[in-house]
């Protein structure tokens, strides 16, 4: 279970603030979530994976209590436990498309590069059609394969949260609607809940449930103005 | 750290032709100054022995620095002629024994060095192969001039002329190689070894007749019956025409470039150097003390150098800082996404460490390299252009 209990944020260097009264996301639950650009959506994401600290208020990712961590725990948490999609893909265009997939462990000692994960890699790598290139260069795929492979970063830990920040905003209608059943696809088969940040209502139909974030951010009555760097 | 070593080492893959200028830079600033330390050290020692096995020369009065790299190296501009006369004059005086030197003419950039037998003892130069001078027309080479050359006992070279556009100037002699010297990692390993008389006849102080007979051919269509023509575009001693050479005037007129003087003992050479102290056309100098004093002028280029070294050496860490601080920049993107993966900013830092490490360890090799080749070839390189050969 995913839960946000009374959450605040404040955007440092400004007057603003954002407030989430409560929202809870089932295991195995894949949830959109909507809402205007620079309404705090990125923001939300970012405090689930544990990058941001709330000032006030709890943040629960199962047994995890994200706003009693320190740093490094947090950092701790966000490698192993959550896998992150974001828009611009963010791959390393130094490192080929199976060292991209692997980088989570190259980054962090909580995670061993075994024969095993490397197996799980490629076998990650061939479930998205990427068997062919695995010593690729990223920067000679395309745009969709990029994201195929982001994906497959996000999962290679096993997480039990995947966050997709408007994962299918720089693709084609034909590659959203793969890139989607893609992430959901993954999402299931390692029965990991699944918050996706859309503008797309095109996309909504494969999820579990649609949330519209003005709505939960408007649960905590004194919301100011999100933040205009961070929020999106 | 594994890890962190092999992020590194993508990026710099990845920017391949960025860390190769880093890795250059950084090579050549820091292996300048060690080679010019080693190098001039090494030219030190070579030129101070070569110094000091030879005490004494006679030459024409000039530069100090021309004649004696001249009389110890053969290279340098050749200096004003002295005669045959010099070489009586010392001999007479019995203080020292003389070893006449005329160099002046080349084959490609090998000096042709007129001397006598004594000058073989003298540095204990030994024939390797075939034999030494046995008539004029005769060479015996050192190593170096034979393997560039490729040249066997047998073989033969040809002088050239000393100005191209001269026509009335020195005649090309066809020399027939008798014997190769032993190597001796001196100058003598680069120099073509002559009997005197045949560094004459080079300079057309001397010359031979040929059978008239020899000179005509049968003429060809639309030439005169009995035409003249030249046979050959050099001059060669034979074994039939040997002894139609001979020199015109006086032996003691004829020219060198340089005496050695064999004094064998202080107070000789010291006489010696007195008797001299009164001419005005020809000068006895010590070569310890001139290679001393040009010593003292490369090391005040090399501590010139070395200064500018140093500077090079700031300058281009500096720039390594800046090239890494704004390749940072560049990469701020990557970096913040390695940190919202979860990686930390110790882990970064060590991936950038890594980077300055193994940049550090490319050139370090590369120097290794540059230092190495430039020890090997830097003396003669050195050598050649202080004596401008």
């Amino acid at each position: 279970m995913i839960s946000l209990d009374d959450v605040r944020f404040d955007f440092p260097q400004t007057t603003f603030s954002l407030r989430i009264g409560s929202l809870e996301i089932a295991p195995d639950e894949h949830v959109a979530i909507t809402g205007p650009s620079g309404c705090g959506k990125t923001t939300l994401l970012q405090i689930l994976s544990g990058i941001l600290k709330p000032v006030s208020g709890a943040v629960r990712i199962g047994d995890a209590e994200l706003t009693s961590m320190s740093d490094a725990e947090r950092r701790r948490f966000r490698i192993t436990s959550v896998g992150q999609v974001f828009q611009d893909f963010e791959l390393l265009e130094s490192l080929r498309l199976v060292e991209n997939i692997l980088l989570p462990f190259m980054i962090n000692g909580a995670l061993i590069l075994d024969g095993p994960v490397r197996a799980r890699a490629r076998s990650l790598a061939e479930s998205v059609g990427l068997g062919e290139f695995l010593n690729r260069p990223v920067t000679k795929l395309s745009q969709g394969e990029r994201q195929r492979v982001a994906i497959c970063r996000a999962v290679i830990t096993k997480p039990s949260l995947i966050l997709a920040d408007e994962p299918t905003g720089n693709l084609d209608s034909l590659t959203k609607l793969t890139i989607m059943k893609l992430l959901h696809d993954q999402a299931r088969a390692t029965g990991a809940s699944l918050v996706v940040v859309t503008h797309d209502h095109e996309l909504l139909s494969g999820f579990d449930r649609s949330l519209d974030f003005v709505e939960i951010a408007s649960q905590g009555k004194t919301r100011k103005q999100t933040g205009p760097e961070d929020a999106s | 750290m594994k890890h962190a070593f092999f992020l590194a080492w993508r990026n710099l893959n990845a920017g391949k032709l960025r860390s190769a200028i880093l890795v250059g830079c950084l090579s050549v600033a820091v292996s300048l100054p060690i080679v010019m330390r080693v190098v001039v050290a090494r030219f030190r020692n070579e030129l101070t022995q070569r110094a000091q096995s030879t005490p004494l020369i006679v030459g024409a009065t000039g530069s100090r620095f021309d004649l004696t790299l001249h009389a110890l190296y053969f290279e340098a501009n050749a200096p004003s002629e002295i005669t045959m006369r010099e070489v009586a004059t010392i001999r007479e005086s019995g203080r020292a024994f003389p070893i006449p030197i005329f160099a002046k003419f080349r084959v490609e950039r090998f000096r042709i060095v007129g001397t006598t037998a004594e000058y073989f003892d003298f540095r204990s130069l030994k024939v390797a192969q075939g034999e030494g001078l046995q008539r004029i027309g005769d060479c015996v080479i050192g190593s170096g001039v034979a393997a560039r050359l490729e040249i066997e006992p047998g073989g033969h070279l040809t002088s050239e002329p000393e100005n191209a556009f001269d026509i009335t100037g020195s005649y090309p002699l066809r020399m027939r190689v008798n014997g190769i010297l032993e190597k001796t990692d001196s100058p003598d390993d680069s120099a073509i070894f002559v009997s005197l008389e045949t560094a004459w006849i080079i300079a057309g102080r001397g010359h031979g007749h040929r059978n008239s007979s020899d000179d005509t051919h049968a003429p060809a269509a639309g030439e005169e019956e009995g035409s003249l023509v030249p046979v050959d575009p050099f001059t060669e001693v034979t074994d039939e025409n040997v002894h139609s050479f001979h020199f015109h005037g006086k032996r003691e007129d004829l020219p060198l470039t340089a005496i050695i003087v064999v004094a064998p003992d202080e107070r000789s050479a010291t006489l010696l150097i007195g008797q001299y102290l009164t001419r005005n056309d020809v000068t006895i100098l010590e070569p310890p003390q001139i290679i001393e004093q040009l010593m003292q002028l490369v090391f005040r280029v090399e501590r010139f150098l070395n200064g500018a070294a140093v500077v090079l050496l700031g300058t281009t860490a500096t720039l390594v800082m800046l090239v890494f601080a704004l390749s940072l920049r560049l990469r701020q993107n990557e970096i913040r996404t390695l940190f919202k993966l979860g990686c930390s900013r110790f882990m970064i830092a060590r991936i950038l460490l890594a980077e300055l490490i193994l940049i550090a360890l490319v050139s370090a090799v590369l120097t290794a390299a540059v230092t190495a080749t430039a020890v090997q070839i830097g003396p003669e390189f050195l050598e050649r252009t202080l004596t401008g050969s």
